[in-house]
């Protein structure tokens, strides 16, 4: 059978509402809903939250999972299952929506995860993460920001997610991914964030090389983003520099030469590069087909 | 920390003695993931941590009155860094409070991992908060609830009453170096370990970022190859030696025969998966680490404007040094400055 899942994306705001990316949604639960979902009905508890909640509503990712039907019936088991059947899905829309908008979402696992099967006083199965609902009531300050243009875009990112699965769960590739996704720590200064970014890459492009790694990373890395001559001598201009300053900081070189090639202050350099990152992962993952409609410039976030 | 607010929450109805004991109506709290003490508040250089009684965790999580986490709550113990803000403090005073918490925090986690080994992470993981006159302002981060989960799981880092003065020194020697030119490398080598001990980062990248670290410390200033590598690891083992003599000899081995194959490894992403391995390089790296960044740190302090040498270069030449049976070179750099 099919069963509805909604997972809460913490921090994602959606102020135009439903999303459609094809087989699946990003949606506004009403609140009334929410409250059937966690069996809160009658709680006056949960009721003082509907202002905060309808002020700035949560976003779902509402999807179908194929289950047997037994596993509805609630039961602890039976939802530790339904869990693990929902991971890789969510995973997969995890790296979509990184590689879309550029920013790593908080995963869905930290918060609450609802499996709308037959809803009864207590609600319906449904595992909570480290955060338990608390994102379902407090999304103020949304770090993605969603709206009905990015649906086609993140569909497609999303297809090309699912079909690559396998590649980037390879050793390489996934350290890679983890790579790119500390960047987004709060906090990280340039510097720190220019170190990840050719860590991410450097054994995806330099594996078979010894020397001549800057000249190496630059072309590579801008043959990757683009095919159109101009842009490929910007790229790889700017890798080359990106790759300078990485060497600089790691052999304490001063670092003040190579700022001032920069065509940009360094935080807006760092932040342009990381962009054209993702894109450099996903055309190597072999989404050149996908990815070629895009600009390197930062998208929905 | 004196008085109260004045105002009876529910939990000081379920356990009168737990009185809010702020002394003042505005403060920011930042759960310090992991640590553990056994004074009820320490001071630690400019940082003051708590370790809040329920009553003053409920002024910042008052939806946790209707959770069944009180009886886990005195368990987890947990510790807060705790700023008090005097009057007038208004709502524009608020994202400056949660930044310091967060740049603070930061700093004191820095200190912590640079000392002793043990589990601990950065408020901006977690949680930060703002109260102010009753409104409370949250910052949540990805693993919200760790400060409460972490003790209970034994994840821990466990300060000692003479231990509080050392960090103390150790996070204004952080912020001293923030705010000095020409740190842009030193400040993402100290990145580099603490990115590397973040949860759900995996082994390989912690050795990775580690490694990455080693380099930014103890290379020879624009030098890369074999024999500099060898150099390098050289002195990482040096700087354990001269910190905790006399040395296990499985870490010679591990310096003198296997990180660089391990280096190899890692940053070609060819390494099998074998994490007791892993495991092992982390601590050693972490712990060479915790050593050559503190030095380097009192190194960048000490530079004078007539220094030939860079804040590296005197650091690595003292180790040198060291190697041929002369820690005076090392000694300098920790010395007291006169006066």
């Amino acid at each position: 059978m099919q069963l509805r899942v909604l997972a809460c994306l913490p921090r994602v705001g959606t102020p135009s509402g439903v999303i459609d990316l094809g087989g699946s949604h990003i949606i506004h639960l009403p609140f009334d809903e929410w409250l059937a979902l966690e069996g809160q009905r009658q709680s006056a508890v949960y009721d003082k939250l509907r202002s905060k909640y309808t002020a700035r509503p949560p976003a779902f990712w509402e999807w179908s999972l194929d289950v047997d039907p037994a596993l509805t019936s609630p039961d602890r088991e039976n939802t530790a299952t339904l869990a693990k059947l929902a991971s890789k899905d969510l995973d997969v829309f995890v790296a979509a929506l990184h590689w879309y908008t550029g920013t790593p979402p908080i995963h869905p696992r930290r918060s609450v995860i609802y499996f709308d099967a037959e809803r009864t006083e207590d609600g319906v199965p449904r595992v909570y993460g480290e955060s338990e609902k608390e994102y379902a009531t407090e999304n103020s300050q949304p770090a993605i920001v969603l709206r009905s243009l990015d649906a086609g875009p993140l569909a497609t990112m999303l297809v090309f997610a699912s079909q690559t699965t396998a590649k980037w769960r390879d050793g390489a590739y996934e350290h890679s991914v983890q790579s790119l996704s500390l960047s987004s720590t709060p906090g990280l200064g340039w510097s720190t964030r220019l170190l990840l970014l050719v860590a991410a890459f450097e054994a995806l492009l330099l594996a078979d090389l010894k020397k001549g790694l800057q000249e190496a990373f630059a072309e590579r890395f801008a043959a990757l983003l683009t095919d159109e001559p101009a842009e490929r001598k910007k790229w790889t201009w700017w890798g080359r520099l990106g790759y300078e300053l990485r060497s600089d900081l790691v052999h304490a070189r001063s670092i003040d030469a190579t700022i001032r090639k920069l065509p940009a202050p360094p935080e807006e350099f760092v932040a342009r590069l990381e962009r054209a990152g993702v894109v450099a992962l996903c055309r190597l993952l072999g989404g050149s087909d996908v990815v070629h409609q895009w600009q390197v410039e930062p998208a929905a976030c | 920390m004196a008085g109260g607010t004045g105002s009876v929450l529910i939990s000081q109805q379920l356990r009168p003695n737990d009185v809010v004991r702020f002394s003042t109506p505005h403060v920011a709290l930042a759960p310090i993931a992991g640590l553990q003490m056994s004074a009820g508040a320490v001071e630690a250089g400019n940082l003051l941590l708590v370790r809040c009684n329920r009553a003053e965790w409920e002024t910042a999580e008052r939806a946790y009155v209707f959770k069944d986490w009180h009886t886990q709550y005195y368990e987890a113990n947990p510790v807060f860094l705790l700023r008090q803000y005097e009057p007038p403090f208004e709502p524009q005073h608020i994202q400056n409070a949660l930044d310091d918490l967060q740049s603070a925090g930061r700093r004191l986690v820095t200190g912590l991992r640079l000392l002793k080994p043990g589990s601990v992470l950065e408020p901006v993981y977690t949680a930060r908060f703002v109260v102010s006159d009753g409104l409370t302002v949250r910052e949540l981060g990805p693993y919200r609830t760790e400060y409460l989960a972490m003790p209970l799981d034994g994840l821990t880092w466990m300060l000692e009453d003479a231990e509080a003065e050392g960090i103390g020194r150790l996070v204004a020697t952080i912020e001293a170096v923030e705010s000095i030119r020409d740190t842009a490398g030193l400040l993402a080598t100290i990145d580099q370990f603490n990115l590397a001990h973040t949860p759900l980062v995996s082994n390989a990248l912690s050795v990775h970022l580690l490694l990455t670290a080693i380099t930014m410390v103890f290379a020879d200033e624009g030098a890369s190859g074999p024999r500099s590598a060898a150099t390098m690891y050289n002195r990482a083992m040096l700087a354990m030696r001269w910190a905790s003599p006399p040395l296990d000899p499985a870490i010679e081995t591990f310096y003198r025969e296997r990180v660089q194959s391990l280096r190899n490894l890692v940053h070609h992403h060819s390494l099998a998966q074998n994490e007791a391995e892993l495991d092992e390089a982390k601590t050693n790296l972490s712990w060479s680490l915790r050593v050559g960044i503190r030095l380097l740190m009192q190194a960048y302090l000490r530079r004078s404007p007539i220094d030939v040498a860079t804040p590296r270069q005197t650091l690595n030449r003292a180790l040198d040094r060291f190697d041929a049976g002369d820690a005076s070179g090392l000694e300098a750099i920790i010395r007291p400055p006169a006066g």
